[in-house]
C-alpha cells in the first residue's frame, strides 16, 4: 500500500490508501479482516493427467493387423478448465493378390472440454496473478458472500476477480475422423503403382454461456460509518451474457498416387517416379446467440428470448493439384545424383500464374567407399560422405481469395427501409502469383571408429523471394492497397550434429550435441520501415532507445545528455547514440529479437535390462519485448513483480530496477526502450526416462498379445 | 495374371483423368459478391447505387457533422477539439503534416467516395439487360454525387487531384493536381449530365433534376457568374416541384423530414441500422442528438447571433426593436430555431455530458422530443443532413439578382 502510494506521489498522481487505512492493514493481528493473500497458491493447484492406452495387433504373412485405443483425461490446474480425449486407430493390410496389396488407415479423435467463458480466458490467468494481496475471495465476515477484488472505493478498477468467472463458461466437442485407404500393386518386378485415397472429417462444437449477478460482489471492508457491506458494481455484469453455440466443420479429401520403378544394372542403381496428388478443402460455420433468458439454469437457444438475437454463417474453399517426378542415380554406391520436379497448381492464385514450377537437385559423394581410402581406411574410417544440394518451393498460404475483387455490404436508406448495398474496397492484383523459396545446402558426414566420433554437418543458404505484402498506396487511390509479390528475406546458417557411442561390457551409452546458427536478413522491401523491416537488417527488428541505467542524483541527471522528457533521479537513463547531447527520436537504434543459435544434446545409457536417457534443449540469445502490462507497476491496481522490492531509492542506489511508479509515469513510459527487451534465452530439460524391461518369462504369452 | 496388369495399367489411366477437371482449382468466395459474378442486373445496380450513397455515411462533412465546419469560422467554438477534427487546434493556426483531424479525414473519405463513383460509372454499362436510358438515370445520380465531392475538394484545397475515371493500377494514380478551373468545368459537366437524366420530380431520397441544378447555381455562384446562377435559379423556381416549407423547424429534425417540400437533397439516416451512429462501423456513440445536445460541441458565438435581423427587417444597430437585455425578442424568427438562446429552457434539462462555453447552445439538429439525450439510445438518433433546400435557391437567386429584393427575402424565407 506504501509503495502504491510513494508510486502514485511520485508520477504526480494522488494517493489511494490514506495512513488510517495502511496503519490497519500493517498491525493487523487478523489476517481474515486485513489480509495478506497468495491468491495464486489458492487457486493453482496440481493436476493430475491420466492416460490410458491398449493395443492388439496380429500379423499373418498375408496381413497385418492393428487397433488401438487410448483415453487421458486432464484436469485443469486452474478452475474451470478440464478435458477428456478418446482416440481410436486402425491399421489394416493385405496381401489380396499375388502382386496386389490393399490396407486402411483409420483414426477417431473425440475432445470434450470445459473452459471459462470464451471472451476471457486469458483474463482468468491475469486476474489470478494480477489481483492485490489485500483481499480474500470471500468477505471477512464468514457469510459466504464473494468479495469484488477491491477493498476501497478509491481503488481503481482492476482485472475482474477470478470468481466471477464461475458465472457461466464454454464447452467445447471436437470430433475427427481420418479415413485411408491405399492399393499397392507390383505391375512389373521393378515397378510398384501405389495409389492413396483418404477423407478428414472435423467437426467443432461450442457453447458458450454467461450471466451476469451483479449483486453479488463487495467491497471487502466496510466504508467509515456504514454497518454492512457495500455492493461493488463494476464486477458481477460481463460485457457478453446469454448463450451461442458455433459449429464448424470441415472436409478434406486427398488423392495421392505414385509410379516407382527400381532397376539395378551392375554398378549403376536407378530408379525413377512419377505422382500426382491433390486436395481439396471445404470449411463452413453457422453461429448463433441469444442473450435474454429467464434463469441462468437454461443453456439452450430456445429457451432464450429472440430479441436481440444474433445469426451468422459462411463457408471458404480451397484445392491443391501437383504433379511431381524424381530421377535417381548412383553408381557402386559412391556417387549419387538425384533431381525432383514438382508442378503444382493453388486455387488462390489467378489463372494465369497458378501453376508454379519447382525443381531440385542433390548430388553425393560416398569418399568413405573409394577404393584408394577403403584400403587404407578401413579400421578406423566408418564414413565420409560429402552433400549438395539445391531446390525451389513455393508458398501459397496467402489468404484464400486474394485476386479476386470482393465487394464488401455498404447499405443506405433513401427514406422508410433499408437498401443492401455493396462496395470495393480493396485493390487487387491480378498478377499475384506464389511465394517461392531457394534453398542451397552444402554437408559432410563423418564417422570414424566404430561411432567414437560422429559429425554430420550442414551449410544452407536460403532466399525467400516474391514475399507477399501489402503494396502502399496513396490515399487519393481511395482503395487499401492490394497484395502484391514484392520483397526478398534471406536465412543463411549452419547446422551440426556430433556423436559419440560406445559400449564397456554390458554397459552401452551413447551421447550427442546439436547446434545450429540462423541469421536473418532482408534484401529487398517495396515499404521499409526505418529500423524495423529495412533492407540489411533482421526481419520485425526493434527500434528502441537503448537503456544503460539509472540516474542516481541530481548531479548524474546534469551531467547526462538531456533527455526529452526531464526525469528524476531513480528514473532509466538511455543513450545519446549520436552524440549530440540529446536523447531524442534520432538515438533509437536498431536490435534483433532472434536466437544467436539453437542447441540441445541427450544421453542414453543402457545395462542389461535398465535405461536411462535424457534430453535437454536450449535457445540462447533470443529476445522478447514484453508488454508492459507485466513491467510496469501498478497498471490498474496489479501489485508489482518482486523485483521492485530492490527498486531504487536515495538509501539503495540500484543501478538495474528504477524507483516504483505508477505504470503510466512518463520518464519511464515515454520510451519505448531496451528496458522492456528481455533476454528470453533458456536451458531446459525436455525428458528423462528411466526404465526397466521385463524378462520375456514374465510376460502373458497368447496367440494376441496384450 | 497379364489380365490383371492390363486391368491395373487401365484403372491408372482412367485415374488420371479424373483427376484433370479444369476447374477443380477454380474457387470463388462464397458470402460475399465478386466481381466476376456481378453487373448483370438491375439488381446488382441498384445495390451498387446503394454503396455509391453510403459514401456519405463516414464521419465527414458529407454527413450530419458538416455543421462543425462552421467552427473554423467566426460562427462558433468547438469545444472538444481533439474529438472533433482538430478544430480548435487548427483555428489557432497550429497545423502541420502531424495535427491530422480535419484534413485527412475529407482526403480519405472523399477520394473514397470518388473510387466508388468512379467504379460504377465505369462499369454500369456492362449492364446489357437494362435500357440504355434507365442506365443513364442511374449513372446521372452518381455523377451528382461525384460533382458534389469534387466542389467541396475544390473549395477546401484548391487545386486538386482529378481522377475522371477509375484506377487500373496503384502507379496510376500518382498524378499532378489540376487546376480548379479544369475541376470545376468537369464539375459543371457531370451535373449538365445529370439535369439531362434525372427525373424532374420532388425529392424523395434519391437525388433528382433539381437537386443537380440547385448545385449549379450554388457553383456558379462561387464562380460569380451573377446572369448564369439567376437563370438556372429561375428554372427551378419556374418549374415549381419544391416549394418552402411551412414550419422552419421541421426541416432540421427527423419528425419533419419525410416528404418535406422543400429539401432538396440530404444525407438520410434510418433508425436504428442506420441511424447516424450505427450506419458506418467509424460512427459509434456519435450523433448531432447527443453532441450538439448533450455535450454542447458546438458553441455559437455572439457574431453569429447579432447576424440576425430584427422583425422589421433592419439590423440590431438600427432597429429600435432590440432589447440588448433580451435580444430574444422580436428577432429574425430563423434565430431560436437555429440557436438556443438564454431565455430557453429545454426539456430533459441542462446538457449534461458539458455546458456551452458561451451563452448560447446550437439548437438546430437538435431533436427535443427525444430528450434526455444518452449513448444508450444512440441507434433512435437519425436526423437527415440537409444538404441543399428549395431556401438555398431562392437566397441565390436574391444575391444573384443583387436588387433591392428585401421584401422578396424576409417574406419568402421567414414563414
Amino acid at each position: 500500500m506504501e509503495m502504491y502510494n510513494s508510486a502514485r506521489l511520485r508520477s504526480g498522481l494522488s494517493p489511494i490508501y490514506t495512513q488510517e487505512q495502511i496503519d490497519q492493514y500493517k498491525n493487523a493481528t487478523d489476517r481474515m479482516q486485513y489480509p495478506n493473500f497468495n491468491r495464486p497458491e489458492y487457486i493453482f493447484k496440481t493436476a493430475t493427467v491420466q492416460n490410458h492406452a491398449i493395443s492388439l495387433a496380429k500379423s499373418s504373412e498375408s496381413s497385418k493387423f492393428r487397433l488401438g485405443l487410448n483415453y487421458s483425461k486432464q484436469d485443469g490446474i486452474v478452475p474451470e478448465f478440464d478435458s477428456q480425449k478418446f482416440n481410436l486407430n486402425l491399421n489394416y493390410e493385405n496381401q489380396i493378390h499375388k502382386i496386389v496389396k490393399v490396407g486402411t488407415t483409420t483414426n477417431f479423435f473425440y475432445k470434450k472440454s470445459t473452459e471459462p467463458q470464451s471472451a476471457w480466458e486469458i483474463f482468468l490467468v491475469r486476474g489470478i496473478y494480477s489481483h492485490s494481496p489485500l483481499t480474500m475471495p470471500y468477505l471477512p465476515d464468514g457469510s459466504g458472500r464473494k468479495s469484488s477484488g477491491r477493498i476501497y472505493e478509491s481503488e481503481p478498477f482492476s482485472t475482474f476477480t477470478p470468481l466471477a468467472f464461475s458465472n457461466g463458461n464454454a464447452q467445447k466437442d471436437t470430433y475427427s475422423a481420418q479415413v485411408q485407404a491405399f492399393v499397392v500393386v507390383d505391375i512389373l518386378k521393378d515397378l510398384q503403382w501405389e495409389t492413396r485415397g483418404a477423407f478428414n472429417f472435423d467437426y467443432f462444437y461450442q457453447k458458450a454461456h454467461s450471466y451476469s449477478t451483479p449483486n453479488e460482489f463487495y467491497f471487502y471492508q466496510k466504508k467509515a460509518g456504514m454497518n454492512d457491506y457495500m455492493v461493488d458494481g463494476s464486477v458481477g455484469s460481463p460485457s457478453i451474457v446469454g448463450v451461442s453455440d458455433l459449429s464448424t466443420q470441415s472436409l478434406l479429401p486427398t488423392v495421392f498416387s505414385t509410379l516407382k520403378y527400381n532397376t539395378q544394372v551392375k554398378e549403376h542403381d536407378i530408379s525413377a517416379m512419377i505422382g500426382y496428388e491433390q486436395q481439396s478443402n471445404n470449411w463452413r460455420y453457422l453461429s448463433g446467440g441469444r442473450t435474454i433468458f429467464p434463469s441462468p439454469d437454461l443453456k439452450e437457444l430456445d429457451a432464450g428470448s429472440p430479441d436481440g438475437q444474433t445469426l451468422n454463417g459462411s463457408s471458404n474453399d480451397w484445392a491443391l493439384q501437383s504433379f511431381f517426378g524424381r530421377v535417381g542415380y548412383n553408381y557402386d554406391r559412391k556417387y549419387f545424383f538425384e533431381g525432383n520436379i514438382r508442378y503444382d497448381g493453388t486455387s488462390r492464385v489467378a489463372s494465369a500464374h497458378r501453376w508454379g514450377v519447382f525443381p531440385s537437385g542433390s548430388v553425393a559423394w560416398n569418399i568413405s567407399e573409394e577404393g584408394f581410402l577403403k584400403d587404407r581406411t578401413q579400421n578406423w574410417l566408418n564414413n565420409l560422405k560429402l552433400r549438395a544440394s539445391y531446390g525451389v518451393l513455393g508458398n501459397q498460404e496467402i489468404g484464400l481469395y486474394p485476386y479476386q475483387d470482393i465487394f464488401g455490404y455498404a447499405n443506405y436508406s433513401y427514406g422508410g427501409s433499408v437498401d443492401q448495398g455493396v462496395l470495393l474496397s480493396k485493390m487487387t492484383d491480378k498478377n499475384l502469383k506464389w511465394e517461392s523459396t531457394r534453398v542451397i545446402d552444402i554437408g559432410l558426414d563423418l564417422e570414424i571408429f566404430n561411432g567414437l566420433f560422429g559429425l554430420n554437418f550442414d551449410w544452407y543458404k536460403k532466399n525467400t523471394y516474391d514475399v507477399l505484402t501489402t503494396l502502399p498506396v496513396p490515399s487519393s487511390l481511395g482503395l487499401i492497397g492490394p497484395t502484391t509479390n514484392d520483397g526478398e528475406l534471406q536465412n543463411k546458417g549452419f547446422e551440426m550434429e556430433v556423436k559419440h557411442r560406445n559400449n564397456i561390457g554390458e554397459f552401452y551409452y551413447d551421447a550427442n550435441f546439436q547446434l545450429s546458427l540462423n541469421r536473418n536478413k532482408l534484401v529487398s522491401i517495396v515499404a521499409p520501415t526505418k529500423g524495423v523491416n529495412e533492407v540489411g537488417l533482421p526481419y520485425a527488428s526493434l527500434y528502441l532507445y537503448e537503456w544503460i541505467g539509472i540516474f542516481q542524483s541530481q548531479e548524474d541527471i546534469d551531467k547526462s545528455p538531456k533527455q526529452i522528457i526531464t526525469p528524476k533521479p531513480g528514473d532509466l537513463k538511455f543513450k545519446d547514440q549520436n552524440g549530440d547531447g540529446l536523447v531524442n527520436e534520432e538515438d533509437h537504434k536498431s536490435f534483433c529479437r532472434f536466437p544467436d543459435f539453437f542447441y540441445s544434446f541427450g544421453f542414453n545409457a543402457s545395462w542389461k535390462r535398465f535405461n536411462l536417457s535424457a534430453f535437454f534443449q536450449g535457445v540462447s540469445g533470443s529476445h522478447v519485448y514484453l508488454s508492459d502490462w507485466t513491467v510496469y507497476p501498478f497498471r490498474e491496481g496489479i501489485p508489482p513483480k518482486t523485483e521492485f522490492r530492490d527498486a531504487w531509492t536515495p538509501e539503495n542506489p540500484s543501478n538495474t530496477v528504477p524507483a516504483v511508479h505508477e505504470y503510466s509515469y512518463s520518464p519511464i513510459y515515454g520510451y519505448p526502450s531496451t528496458y522492456l527487451f528481455r533476454n528470453s534465452s533458456y536451458l531446459r530439460l525436455k525428458n528423462l526416462y528411466f526404465s526397466y524391461l521385463l524378462p520375456e518369462k514374465y510376460s502373458i504369452r497368447s496367440d494376441a498379445k496384450g | 495374371m497379364n489380365n490383371l496388369r492390363y486391368f491395373c495399367l487401365a484403372s491408372m489411366l482412367i485415374l488420371f483423368s479424373f483427376t484433370s477437371c479444369s476447374d477443380f482449382l477454380e474457387k470463388n468466395p462464397k458470402d460475399s459478391i465478386s466481381n466476376a459474378t456481378f453487373w448483370k442486373t438491375e439488381a446488382d445496380i441498384k445495390m451498387a447505387l446503394a454503396g455509391c450513397y453510403s459514401m456519405l455515411y463516414p464521419l465527414s462533412p458529407l454527413g450530419w457533422n458538416r455543421p462543425y465546419l462552421d467552427c473554423l469560422t467566426d460562427n462558433g467554438y468547438s469545444q472538444w477539439g481533439d474529438y472533433n477534427w482538430n478544430l480548435s487546434t487548427i483555428c489557432i493556426g497550429d497545423i502541420n503534416p502531424s495535427t491530422g483531424g480535419l484534413s485527412p479525414n475529407i482526403f480519405g473519405n472523399y477520394y473514397a467516395a470518388i473510387a466508388a463513383y468512379n467504379y460504377f460509372i465505369g462499369n454500369i454499362d456492362l449492364v446489357e439487360s437494362v435500357d440504355a436510358s434507365v442506365r443513364d438515370s442511374y449513372a446521372a445520380e452518381v455523377k451528382f454525387m461525384r460533382a458534389l465531392v469534387y466542389f467541396d475538394l475544390v473549395n477546401f484545397y484548391g487545386d486538386i487531384i482529378l481522377y475522371k475515371s477509375s484506377l487500373e493500377t496503384v502507379e496510376a494514380a500518382k498524378v499532378a493536381q489540376s487546376p480548379k478551373s479544369e475541376v470545376l468545368a468537369f464539375v459543371k459537366e457531370d451535373l449538365d449530365f445529370a439535369i439531362a437524366n434525372l427525373p424532374n420530380t420532388a425529392y424523395a431520397g434519391h437525388a433528382v433534376r433539381g437537386s443537380a441544378r440547385g448545385l449549379k447555381v450554388r457553383i456558379l455562384l462561387y464562380e460569380e457568374k451573377w446572369e448564369e446562377a439567376a437563370a438556372l435559379a429561375k428554372e427551378i423556381m419556374d418549374e415549381g416541384k419544391f416549394s418552402l416549407s411551412g414550419d422552419y423547424e421541421g426541416i432540421f429534425i427527423s419528425a419533419g423530414q419525410t416528404n418535406n417540400p422543400e429539401i432538396m437533397f440530404s444525407t438520410v439516416y434510418l433508425s436504428p441500422d442506420l441511424s447516424q451512429s450505427t450506419c458506418h462501423w467509424t460512427n459509434s456513440n456519435r450523433a448531432s442528438d447527443i453532441e450538439f445536445g448533450w455535450g454542447s460541441h458546438i458553441c455559437p458565438y455572439d457574431n453569429l447571433v447579432f447576424e440576425y435581423e430584427c422583425t422589421d427587417g433592419k439590423s440590431i444597430k438600427e432597429s429600435p426593436l432590440y432589447d440588448e437585455s433580451q435580444p430574444w425578442l422580436n428577432r429574425d424568427p430563423r434565430l431560436r430555431y437555429t440557436i438556443r438562446m438564454p431565455n430557453v429552457t429545454w426539456p430533459g434539462g441542462e446538457p449534461q455530458g458539458g455546458k456551452s462555453l458561451t451563452d448560447y447552445n446550437m439548437q438546430k439538429y437538435v431533436e427535443l422530443s427525444k430528450a434526455p439525450f444518452n449513448y444508450s439510445r444512440q441507434n433512435q438518433y437519425d436526423t437527415d443532413y440537409v444538404h441543399l433546400r428549395y431556401a438555398d435557391i431562392l437566397l441565390m437567386y436574391a444575391e444573384a439578382k443583387k436588387t433591392k429584393l428585401r421584401g422578396l427575402t424576409q417574406a419568402s424565407t421567414t414563414r
